[in-house]
Formats: C-alpha cells, sequence, structure tokens
C-alpha cells in the first residue's frame, strides 16, 4: 500500500532533527512518496525594508535547502523518483497557511513537520505551525518531531 | 487672539505645530489647541504627533493624528516583539470601519507632501480602565448586577475586532484605556489603532491577549497583583498562602488571572475562559471567536445568582 508524505522544512535545527528522524524510519521506500516543501512568509514590516534583493536571497537559499533535504532521503534509501521538492514562493501570512493549502491540493497520508523547544508564552505569542496543522488539518496522520 | 495664525500645509515637522496654528488640508481648516497627552501609571506622556484641533468650517472638536514613524521591540512574558506606528494601516482601518459605531470614525487626508493625516470624531466617555474603577460598590453587587450587562458589551466589542481579524487587520495596542464607554450609545468604543506588531505564526496572538486583560479586568472589577495579594492582608486575607504561579498570567506573571480563587463565587465556566491566559494552561486561545464562542456560551447560560 503506497503512502504519499507531505514534509514542510526550514533550516531550524528541529526541521533538520525532522530530517533525520524521517531517514531514519523503517518505512517501505519503495510505496512511499515525499513532497518535501519550504513555505515563505509573507515579510514582516521589518524584511520588507530589506527589499526585493533579501527577498530574492531567501527564495535561492531555501531553494537549495529543499535539494539537500532530498539528497538526505535519498541516501537513507528513499527514491529519488517519488521525492519531490517545491519552494512556495507565493508568500502567505502564515506557514500554517501555506502548507493546509498544499495539503488540501493534494491528499496525503500523513504531514511531518519538525517543532522547536518554545516556552508557553513563545507559543502563545509566536504560535507554532505543527499545533495550527493537528488543529486544523483531518482525515490524516501528523507527525510532530521535537527536537 | 494676537499674532497672526501661522497656516501649516506641510505636516512633516509636526514638533513645530502648536496651537493657534491653522491646519490646511484641501478644503478643510483645523485651529490647532494643542497637542494630545496620554496619562498612564500616573504619568503624562505628551503626544507631539496628535493635535487636538477645531474644524473651523463647523466647530466640532477633532483629534488630527499627523504621520509618525516609529519602531521599537516590546517584551511580552520574555518574548520579544518588533512593534511600530504604522499610519496606513490605521488609514485603511478607518475606512474599513465607516459607519461601525464600535469603532472611532475619521477620515484620511493627505498634505502636500504626502503626510497621512487622520482627523478623528472624539468618542465622548470614560475608558473602559476609568469606568470600572468608578463603580464603587461591594464585588457581590458588581457581579451580579453590572458584570453580566459589561461582558454582553465586550462581547459586541470583541465581535468587532473578529471582524477586523477576518479582512486581515489587527487592532495592534488591545488595551483597557483604547476602549471607550461612550456616553451617548453607551457601546464600548474601540481607539488608536496606528499600532501593529511584527507578523508570527499566531498573526492575531497580541490582540488576543489583550482581549483576555479585558476580560481579566471586567471580571475582577480590576486588577489585582502578586504586590497587591502579598502586600494588602486586609483586602486579600489569606490568598497569597493559596495562589500558585499557576494562577497568574502567562504573559504578564504579576498578574492574577484565576479571579475565581478571589472570588468565588465566579463561576468554573467563567473562570475556565480566563483560565486559557494562565501560566498553567497548556492551550490557548487562536483566534478571538474561540474566546468569543466560549463568552457568549457562558452568557446564555448564566447560572443562577
Amino acid at each position: 500500500m503506497s503512502i504519499s508524505i507531505l514534509f514542510a522544512v526550514n533550516d531550524s535545527p528541529s526541521s533538520r532533527a525532522a530530517v533525520d528522524y524521517l531517514a531514519a524510519l523503517p518505512l517501505c521506500h519503495e510505496e512511499v512518496s515525499i513532497k518535501i516543501i519550504h513555505v515563505l512568509r509573507k515579510p514582516s514590516a521589518g524584511e520588507d525594508l530589506m527589499g526585493k534583493k533579501f527577498i530574492a536571497e531567501q527564495s535561492k537559499r531555501y531553494g537549495a535547502l529543499l535539494e539537500q533535504t532530498k539528497e538526505r532521503l535519498v541516501q537513507s534509501g528513499f527514491l529519488a523518483e517519488l521525492v519531490d521538492t517545491e519552494l512556495i514562493l507565493e508568500p502567505y501570512d502564515t506557514v500554517s497557511d501555506g502548507i493546509m493549502d498544499r495539503f488540501a491540493a493534494h491528499k496525503y497520508d500523513m504531514v511531518v513537520i519538525g517543532r522547536k523547544q518554545m516556552s508557553k508564552a513563545e507559543e502563545f505569542v509566536l504560535g507554532d505551525p505543527s499545533v495550527k496543522l493537528v488543529r486544523a488539518l483531518g482525515n490524516t496522520a501528523i507527525l510532530v518531531i521535537k527536537s | 487672539m494676537t499674532g497672526a495664525r501661522k497656516v501649516v500645509t506641510d505636516t512633516s515637522d509636526f514638533f513645530s505645530i502648536d496651537s493657534g496654528d491653522e491646519l490646511v488640508i484641501g478644503e478643510r481648516r483645523y485651529e490647532i489647541l494643542g497637542h494630545a497627552k496620554e496619562l498612564r501609571f500616573g504619568i503624562e506622556d505628551p503626544k507631539f504627533w496628535v493635535k487636538r484641533a477645531i474644524d473651523l468650517d463647523t466647530g466640532e472638536r477633532k483629534i488630527i493624528k499627523l504621520a509618525y514613524f516609529e519602531s521599537f521591540d516590546i517584551t511580552v512574558g520574555g518574548v520579544k516583539i518588533r512593534c511600530f506606528r504604522d499610519p496606513a494601516k490605521e488609514g485603511k482601518v478607518l475606512e474599513l470601519v465607516r459607519g461601525n459605531r464600535l469603532f472611532m470614525q475619521g477620515e484620511v487626508f493627505y498634505d502636500e507632501k504626502e503626510n497621512n493625516i487622520r482627523v478623528l470624531d472624539i468618542v465622548h466617555g470614560p475608558s473602559f480602565m476609568d469606568y470600572i474603577g468608578s463603580l464603587y460598590m461591594p464585588y457581590d453587587v458588581y457581579y451580579r448586577e453590572h458584570l453580566p450587562g459589561i461582558l454582553k458589551k465586550l462581547l459586541k466589542s470583541f465581535d468587532a475586532i473578529h471582524m477586523l481579524h477576518t479582512k486581515g487587520f489587527r487592532h495592534g495596542d488591545i488595551r483597557n484605556d483604547h476602549l471607550i464607554v461612550d456616553r451617548e450609545s453607551g457601546n464600548f468604543v474601540w481607539i488608536d489603532f496606528d499600532y501593529d506588531f511584527e507578523a508570527t505564526e499566531n498573526r492575531f496572538g497580541l490582540d488576543v491577549f489583550g482581549i483576555g486583560n479585558i476580560i481579566c479586568y471586567a471580571v475582577g472589577k480590576g486588577f489585582h497583583t502578586y504586590y497587591m495579594i502579598k502586600n494588602d492582608r486586609f483586602t486579600y486575607g489569606d490568598l497569597i498562602d493559596r495562589v500558585t504561579p499557576d494562577d497568574f498570567s502567562l504573559l504578564d506573571q504579576g498578574r492574577l488571572i484565576n479571579l475565581a480563587k478571589l472570588y468565588p463565587q465566579i463561576p468554573e465556566m467563567l473562570n475556565s475562559i480566563l483560565m486559557f491566559f494562565s501560566t498553567g494552561a497548556t492551550v490557548y486561545y487562536e483566534t478571538v471567536d474561540e474566546v468569543i464562542e466560549d463568552l457568549r456560551w457562558f452568557l446564555d447560560n448564566l447560572p443562577p445568582v
């Protein structure tokens, strides 16, 4: 039985931990397809002031991140033709909005995301995509890797 | 009046615009009466970019906010957040809420240098902070006779904030002196929405936190801090021996949020709304409509007094 996974990444230590965890999972690689995504959040006023060049550099940086993530998974046994990447350039208000949109466009059996250690105050003020996904998504499994 | 009035058409240097000056924006003329001051924590804070004025054609008193850009970091519960003034945002909100009497009303203009100028109608009445502070009565009487009506009016005001959020705007500075009890309508009216804060994954988090503070203030008939509880045994009795860190606000750890420990008549269903804002909470409100839903449920199922 084949399964499809939506894997949201960024360049944080918790995301790297999630990559390592997924790479080590004893899955039947021939049956697993993975879509690795990175969602660009709409720049805040501060980042906006940094200009188009800064935004373009972000795209290049995260494009490279997606390729490195794919390579890591392929090295661990997943089939290259079943691992796809997408840098979502259309800026979303929140990362979770972008992930939920991608999820809605193509049904996935599992969503995988890393979660960094946060204080309660940080979680309240800054929010956490993994919590939002658990609350919002249905008919799927959500694997949250806490580092 | 002695001396010629200075006519101002460029508001870039708002410090130099003083009482007696005439501000001309297109066809409109305003006499400046002075600048606004904010009184908070006993300290008067002058706001030179906010002028008190009279419309010279209609005689109406107005508040005129001039373009002032500042950004700074605030720390909320130990979390650093970038805040900034955004006159354009306030202008857009004013256009969005035109005719909605739960928000201050006004118009946006631009001077000859394209500076954003907001001419606002004054909302006459005390702030919510002062209004609650003026209710001198035992808590029992307040709880039975005033709190349900206050919460019903707050629900309407929270609905208004929810509307802003659905249109993609934050208020940005929800606090109990930015909510005015309108003498004419009795509504609780929002003012001052020129602040904004850095977008995070929780887009409306600080607005939700502000709403929680207002509910806490209303239910508690004021704020009750750890310092007060510890040092005023006459008022608080042995409460200091019964509270734990989990009973205090997540983002303001000196503020008691578990008010049922102070006022046992507060029912579980109301206290539980407050407890979502506590240090002991493991689940939080993410959006204003979640708070509204719970508060509305409480008001629709008021326990017998």
